[in-house]
């Protein structure tokens, strides 16, 4: 006798063991007065089926309410708070943090503002708690469950279509399959039958690992996309999609090889005559408040600027001629706003230029710029009373919230703000100090025009103090006429009567 | 089992003798119907054979999948071109595709409106027709969602519209646009409707599951009902699951096109920038909604025998709702109009007489004569129950709202403030395409759901049987079903 001779065992075929007892009803009336009775004869592990929901069998079968609805009210609270957070964090908050949001600004309104954030928190309120209400009536029946014993009874089918069903597991304490199926017909069942179990066939053990791995390789694609777009890198990086990064355009400056123009350019030359912008600002001495290099002689000032804004400790020196030196010199100081090269050049040139009166003054430090300020107003500008009254109404509107309706520094906003001392403010000038009653038309007019002179930055161009331009909001002839106001201004205080003629003093009496 | 002493919409009646017979309305489903026969009427759509499909069926889907792809082609046309194969152009950049997307949004609002609001008042006639305006919904949104996904221009940056984080970029969307909280409404809506209608169908995915000959039929319908028994612990907890749907659904439906208004309302053009437009746009919604409903009801209830189900006293409740929201919006129509007088401000008033007697005067009053005067005919009980001239209404009005929006967005859009940026919108051959394109993919879906889905709440109308059948009128009250 061999081991090989020994028959292969026969697998044993699978005995079903009954799990529970299945009763049919014809009618919803029917179940719920069977689940009652059954009940009754103290069983406990009953359950009820049918094709449609039965207002009343849940209180025959004593069943305990769902907890659902408190699940749904959780999830729709988080889902508000959640919204609420998400938007803020989002468009309210920003710190150099990975991922941080982004503090949007928008036409000057605070960066959080509830209403505006209800829409989306209404939304999403509504989806955490939809989704919850369906996600939780899967989970809470155990769904899905594609098998089931319940599935294999022939008769069962029905319980979806038209036949209502009563089934006792075989868990109950009192479960015996006579007692039970004597006890069904007892109380009026079409048919009683067991319901048995089935063999379990486990899914095959590799499914969950490949699985595993096809999602995962699945992934990988979308990753490098992501990767891709998302990442920074050395070498031109992959275009996916070509964005802007390739334009079917011509750079300025370039040639072309097409024969769309013919002299070969990317660029197009201005339309003939056309007049540039600087080239009107700069033409004149009613422009720029000096006059420019190939100008005319007009009558000037040289005026020494001080370095820095705060105009106390110094005065203003005043040389009346036209000096061609100055002239050239604030014409290079012009070109040097533009480019830095002959930056070298001009600090070599600046020690020479100081004009002579400078030499009273050691203390000072060395000038910022001297420019041939003319003194008198240009031909264009009439000085009359009516450019007066122009000018006392624009600088009344302009000047007078910080430089004070007299002139004296101490306009509103100044006041507010040395009030709230605010470290930042750099208080105005007053314009009755000396050094700025000795300042010519034009160097006033500049002040207007392009904010106040501060000295010169490091690469030798001209630095503007804590006073901007008021070009843009100004009109050239009321800037001008500005100018006569505050020469008027300033006249105020040091006038006597003696300079009046009797007329004008009658007048005033 | 006297069907008589059953009524819909109020309680119980003591019995049919003592009520004039006129205030009882006819029962919801006719008599002689058993818990199977309306299984077999319903089931056996789905389960004809393939062969056997008729040949109406395969004529209508065998266009609309034509037309679905002419859609799908013009897509594929304007990606690789770019969006200048529309008439979109300064300043009317919304133009038909916006137009369509409030469409076909608004279309949408009858099918949730009817799931949840008719629940939530518990009209029990809503569960014949609630499936099969349900399904609508979710194919409306799919076509209102695809005109905003390639309206934005670079279709592959349209995850741009969710708040996603970059690596390094501090880049999120701006919660203050009204076009963002559009991405969340309308999202959310499609969302919830999905869940609503797929939920609805379980129990009757599971009949026809059991039903079911042949192995592919049994795993397509045993995976679409997820193992569903019809226990009563499994109904306790689904019941539950579906009023808080349907209460959560009720106010959604009517925040979407609110939230749709304020794409218009917020922004600050005369004749946009009103308070009237969430009302405005919900009736208007709703309206154009049920005016699909009668469109695809009337001759489905006819080709598939479904007459003892859908009966005449659902079309009739349906009208009834067309006539109620086609009187609201000629009133929302009038008032706006009121307003503009009004409110004396010169723009406002151009914006609304440019409306009426401008360039697209002609759109205007198409718009009016269809919504607001077609559908008082259903003042006359003859046009709230022949089914052919409602159909016929029904086709004005889904015509009037089209042009409702066609209206607000393009004669607005064509005159903006500045004189010298007027320009006339001249649609081209692609934006007639996709209009009639996304037509082609509403009832392609459409098509699908007839012959495979369950088009009647099967589970829904069992119940209203068992409740009219019931002898325990003390049940009716609050009763689900």
């Amino acid at each position: 006798m061999s081991d090989h001779d020994s028959p292969i065992p026969e697998p044993t075929p699978y005995e079903p063991k009954v799990i529970g007892m299945l009763a049919e009803f014809s009618g919803p009336d029917a179940l719920i007065d069977a689940a009652r009775a059954i009940r009754e004869k103290g069983y406990r592990k009953v359950e009820a089926f049918s094709p449609f929901p039965i207002h009343g069998i849940d209180d025959a079968l004593q069943a305990s309410k769902p907890t659902l609805p408190w699940v749904v009210f959780g999830a729709g609270l988080s889902g508000c708070i959640l919204g609420v957070l998400m938007q803020w964090y989002m468009n309210a908050f920003e710190e150099p943090i990975p991922f941080s949001g982004y503090d949007y600004l928008i036409s000057g309104k605070p960066s959080w503002s509830l209403p505006a954030n209800i829409p989306v928190t209404f939304e999403l309120t509504i989806l955490f708690s939809a989704f919850t209400a369906f996600f939780g009536m899967i989970a809470f029946n155990a769904l899905p469950k594609l098998s089931n014993p319940l599935f294999r009874n022939e008769r069962f089918r029905k319980a979806t279509d038209n036949k209502f069903f009563l089934l006792v597991e075989s868990s109950d304490a009192q479960f015996a399959e006579q007692t039970v199926t004597s006890a069904f017909e007892e109380i009026g069942a079409e048919h009683v039958e067991p319901l048995y179990d089935q063999q379990d066939e486990p899914m095959p053990s590799y499914i969950v690992p490949i699985g595993a791995v096809l999602t995962v390789a699945a992934l990988v694609p979308l990753a490098m996309v992501a990767m891709s777009r998302g990442g920074t890198s050395q070498t031109p990086r992959l275009s996916i999609w070509w964005d802007m990064d390739y334009q079917p355009k011509y750079k300025a400056q370039t040639q072309i090889e097409t024969s769309i123009f013919s002299d070969g350019r990317a660029d197009r030359p201005p339309v003939a005559g056309t007049v540039s912008r600087s080239s009107v600002l700069t033409m004149d001495a009613l422009h720029l408040g000096y006059p420019p290099e190939d100008a005319e002689t007009f009558e000037t000032a040289l005026f020494q600027d001080e370095p820095g804004e705060s105009s106390e400790q110094s005065n203003g020196d005043e040389t009346a001629s036209s000096d061609e030196q100055a002239r050239s010199d604030a014409n290079k100081a012009k070109t040097d706003e533009s480019s830095s090269d002959e930056t070298e050049d001009r600090t070599d040139n600046e020690g020479d230029e100081k004009p002579d009166g400078e030499a009273a003054e050691p203390a000072a430090a060395a000038p910022a710029y001297v420019f041939p300020w003319v003194t008198k107003f240009p031909k264009e500008i009439n000085v009359d009373m009516k450019t007066m009254e122009r000018g006392r109404q624009r600088y009344n509107i302009y000047c007078a919230v910080c430089h004070g309706r007299a002139g004296d520094g101490d306009g509103l906003v100044s006041q507010r703000a040395t009030e709230l001392q605010q470290s930042t403010w750099r208080p105005p000038t007053n314009l009755h100090q000396a050094n700025i009653v000795a300042q010519p038309v034009g160097k006033i007019y500049d002040t207007i025009t392009n904010g106040n002179l501060a000295g010169k930055n490091d690469r030798g161009g001209i630095m503007r103090g804590g006073m901007p331009g008021y070009k843009e909001q100004i009109s050239l002839e009321d800037r001008w006429a500005i100018v006569l106001y505050v020469k008027a201004l300033q006249k105020m205080r040091t006038a006597s009567p003696d300079e009046l003629t009797e007329q004008e003093l009658a007048k005033l009496k | 089992m006297a069907s008589a002493d059953l009524v819909v919409n109020g309680g119980p009646v003591p019995a049919a003798n003592q009520v004039d017979p006129r205030w009882v309305n006819p029962p919801l489903v006719e008599k002689g119907q058993t818990y199977e026969s309306i299984s077999d009427t319903i089931c056996s759509i789905n389960e004809t054979e393939i062969a056997d499909t008729p040949a109406a069926w395969w004529l209508s889907f065998g266009i609309a999948a034509m037309l679905a792809g002419l859609l799908g082609a013009l897509i594929m046309y304007l990606i690789f071109t770019g969006v200048g194969v529309w008439g979109n152009t300064s300043p009317i950049f919304w133009a038909f595709p916006i137009v369509n997307f409030v469409f076909w949004v608004g279309i949408g609002h009858a099918g949730t409106l009817i799931s949840a609001i008719l629940f939530i008042f518990r009209q029990n006639w809503r569960t014949s027709i609630n499936r099969f305006s349900e399904a609508m919904t979710i194919f409306a949104v799919v076509c209102a969602a695809t005109f905003p996904g390639i309206h934005i221009g670079r279709v592959w940056f349209a995850y741009f519209l969710f708040p996603i984080p970059t690596t390094h970029l501090y880049m999120w969307p701006n919660f203050r646009s009204p076009l963002l909280w559009d991405v969340f409404a309308v999202g959310t809506y499609g969302a919830v409707s999905l869940v609503f209608w797929y939920m609805g169908m379980i129990p009757d995915l599971a009949t026809l599951r059991d039903r079911a000959q042949g192995k592919i039929r049994q795993m397509a319908y045993g995976l679409g009902a997820l193992g569903w028994t019809g226990s009563a612990s499994q109904w306790r907890v689904y019941e539950k699951a579906y009023t808080l749907l349907a209460a959560l659904a009720a106010p959604l439906v009517l925040s979407v096109h609110t939230i749709v208004s304020f794409d218009f309302a917020v922004s600050q053009l005369p004749g946009w920038h009103t308070t009237i437009f969430p009302p405005y746009f919900v009736a208007g919604a709703v309206f154009s909604g049920f005016a699909m409903v009668i469109t695809l009801i009337v001759p489905c209830r006819k080709w598939y025998h479904l007459e003892h189900v859908v009966t005449e006293q659902h079309l009739e409740n349906i009208c009834k709702i067309l006539l109620a929201t086609g009187t609201m919006v000629g009133l929302a129509y009038t008032t706006e109009f009121f307003i503009a007088w009004y409110g004396a401000v010169p723009g406002e008033q151009d914006a609304f007489w440019n409306r009426m007697f401008g360039l697209k005067a002609w759109a205007y009053w198409i718009m009016f004569t269809c919504n607001a005067f077609v559908p008082q005919l259903f003042w006359f009980k003859k046009f709230r129950t022949t089914p052919i001239l409602m159909f016929i209404i029904s086709i004005f009005v889904n015509i009037g709202m089209w042009f409702e929006r066609f209206v607000i967005v393009v004669t607005t859009l064509e005159r903006p403030a500045l004189p010298s940026s007027w320009r006339e919108f001249a649609p081209t051959w692609v934006d007639y395409g996709m209009l009639i394109g996304s037509f082609g993919l509403f009832f392609t879906l459409f098509a699908l759901f007839l012959r495979f889905l369950p088009i009647v709440a099967m589970a829904e109308v069992k119940g209203v049987m068992a409740h009219e059948q019931s002898h325990h009128p003390d049940l009716i009250e609050g009763d689900y079903h």
